[in-house]
């Protein structure tokens, strides 16, 4: 059962991460690679607010969601340029640079050694210390990110940036600023990312860059097309075939001398015959 | 598309829930389980290997005890994020009584998870002087960076070092114990220069063309890097005894080494190194004789305990660990940290040779 809850809570994790990816990638048709580099910068937040100011995990959700949002602003310009696989290639930029920064600012990351001790979140003096009182809270914060997804999804702003997706040219002659529009919702994914991020340094208690690499952003981008683009149920479905699926792996009796390479292998080819057979996703409206 | 949704979900509660009923027979033998959690796949693969010959040898050494060993083996990539993952299945569902796991990050990602089950974590790694313990119920074991420096620092003044350029992978305590060996030298007045670069790095010959004037060369991370780092100063045309460093000797170009100063964990004796090399295959040993240390400390303390909780096994552990073991002496230190000396070594024939004599 323990274990079950703990696969969970890494599944309300990747959930509000895929979530707040296809946002950008599902709804607007933004390529970004740089999600890795917002979950990241969450989960540093949080690891550095609670180990060295002091400050309570919630208050450190609020900081890693202020501070990706101000990254995003200004990359966001830069990005809101661009279209397709320019978009791709800077967005993977910005990956590798905070990458390189958490790597390399040791006074503040603690480099490649990492950030332990990072504690559990509380809430008048109740602490979720509990893996299942974790879980309990995870899943409310998912949730919350489930229908905010939703409500943009159903509001006027999510109709432009659907219609941004289909065509930017029309919609800007349409009286849109699409640069706007781009800009806002990069912001917006890279927000909701830090409390991912946040969750993770929380559940996981030590973090170091190598979560955060440019390859992590890909694995999510992997599970928004895998559950499907634009959708939030398909966000949700992604995140818990490609958690859960390693995980069913590690039971299937292979021998031992070759059962790590082997899963790797099973894990690989499912992903191939999914996109062979299901290429635009479980719930996916769109192809990539 | 919801009856395959309910299969996958079934499917996981099934294997997570599934209990493996051991039900032992009254002849046969109580199991103690460990988990061990390695990097079998990817770019570190070499290392789990190695480490994974340690502790099949470690347990195929000993024969007639009271328990049966069962060792569970998991796949964490490298990333703690992993080995957390593997960690809470082995403890949950396999109910392991031990974890064993290579290197710092996993160490200090499994030890919060295993301490909460009361179950043993056993780390081998490099580690630092006074580092905080890693859990109450962690053993971690390893030569330190500061016994890294000073055999280093012993091996240049050998050799007659007067300029050197010291490059290190940005990973672990390389770089930074790197940056400190670089400050010690520069102190005792060898002129030293230190260079970091990230893990990933193909291309040295940008970088070592800075230092065309030097003849001495430390290196400092993990293959494919350290080994494209030799070939590229070979070709510079650097001397392979001007060539030292630590971490480099767990490739599997061995006929290049002949010659180059590794500055590396024990080993061993040069027996178990021919014994890891014939029976699991291996190119190269690194840190075998770590988790066959580590492998056979719990075996004595769970043979000499009267009862089978983990707790005890520790206390004993703790009490006894006083011997002398295959990387040295085993000597576990109040904050649960066992240091070993660093080895100078050198490869003859493509065989590690040990130097520090």
């Amino acid at each position: 059962m323990e274990y079950l809850i703990n696969l969970a809570i890494l599944f309300g994790i990747y959930s509000m991460l895929a979530l707040s990816l296809n946002l950008v990638v599902g709804m607007s048709g933004l390529v970004s690679l740089a999600q890795a580099a917002f979950y990241g910068i969450g989960a540093y937040a949080t690891a550095i607010g609670m180990t060295s100011l002091g400050l309570g995990f919630f208050t450190t959700i609020l900081l890693g969601m202020v501070i990706n949002a101000l990254i995003a602003f200004v990359v966001g310009k830069i990005l809101s340029r661009f279209q397709g696989d320019i978009y791709a290639i800077v967005s993977a930029g910005l990956s590798i640079i905070v990458f390189s920064i958490l790597l390399n600012w040791k006074s503040v990351t603690n480099g490649p050694l990492g950030i332990f001790g990072i504690g559990k979140p509380e809430i008048a003096g109740y602490t979720f210390y509990s893996n299942a009182t974790f879980l309990l809270l995870t899943l409310v914060f998912t949730i919350v990110l489930f229908v905010i997804y939703h409500w943009i999804d159903k509001s006027s702003f999510g109709r432009v940036l659907k219609a941004l997706r289909e065509d930017e040219k029309l919609t800007q002659s349409m009286g849109y600023k699409t640069k706007y529009y781009k800009s806002v919702i990069f912001v917006l994914s890279a927000a909701l990312s830090g409390i991912a991020g946040s969750f993770f340094a929380s559940y996981i208690a030590f973090i170091d860059p190598s979560t955060f690499q440019l390859k992590e952003g890909i694995f999510l981008f992997t599970i928004i097309i895998v559950g499907g683009l634009s959708s939030a149920k398909g966000s949700v479905v992604g995140a818990l075939i490609l958690i859960s699926l390693p995980e069913i792996l590690r039971f299937i009796g292979l021998p031992y001398e070759t059962a790590a390479q082997m899963q790797q292998i099973i894990y690989g080819a499912m992903l191939l015959l999914m996109m062979v057979f299901k290429p635009q996703g479980l719930f996916g409206k769109y192809r990539m | 598309m919801k009856k395959v949704l309910l299969s996958l979900m079934m499917a996981t509660s099934l294997v997570a829930c599934g209990e493996k009923t051991e039900a032992p027979k009254e002849n046969e033998k109580p199991v103690v389980k460990i988990g061990a959690v390695l990097p079998l796949t990817g770019n570190t693969s070499m290392l789990g290997e190695s480490l994974k010959a340690g502790i099949l040898a470690a347990v195929a050494d000993r024969k007639d005890t009271k328990h049966k060993y069962e060792i569970v083996w998991e796949d964490d990539q490298h990333s703690p994020a992993k080995a957390v993952a593997a960690a809470h299945k082995l403890i949950s569902s396999d109910k392991v009584n031990a974890v064993v796991t290579f290197m710092l990050g996993m160490g200090r990602a499994i030890a919060p998870v295993a301490d909460r089950a009361g179950v043993i974590t056993l780390v081998a790694t490099l580690e630092q002087k006074n580092m905080k313990p890693m859990g109450k119920m962690a053993i971690v074991q390893g030569p330190s960076v500061e016994s890294f420096q000073a055999r280093s620092l012993e091996v240049f003044k050998k050799k007659g070092v007067k300029k050197i350029a010291l490059i290190a992978a940005n990973v672990g305590v390389s770089c930074s114990g790197t940056q400190q060996l670089g400050k010690k030298l520069s102190e005792d007045g060898v002129e030293a220069v230190v260079e970091c670069f990230n893990p990933g790095e193909r291309n040295f010959r940008l970088l070592l063309s800075k230092y065309n004037d030097y003849s001495d060369f430390y290196v400092s991370g993990f293959p494919p890097e350290t080994e494209l780092l030799i070939s590229q100063l070979l070709e510079m045309g650097v001397k392979k005894d001007r060539i030292f460093g630590q971490g480099m000797d767990t490739g599997e170009i061995v006929e290049e080494y002949n010659g180059i100063n590794h500055i590396s964990p024990s080993n061993g004796t040069p027996e178990f190194v021919e014994r890891l090399t014939k029976e699991y295959g291996l190119k190269n040993v690194y840190m075998a004789a770590t988790t066959y240390d580590l492998i056979n400390l719990i075996i004595d303390a769970f043979e000499n305990v009267s009862e089978k909780s983990n707790e005890k096994v520790l206390e004993y552990m703790k009490l006894n660990a006083t011997r002398k073991c295959m990387s040295g002496t085993c000597e576990i230190q109040p904050n649960g940290f066992i240091v070993n000396e660093a080895e100078w070594r050198t490869y003859k024939d493509g065989m590690p040779v040990v130097m520090n004599e």
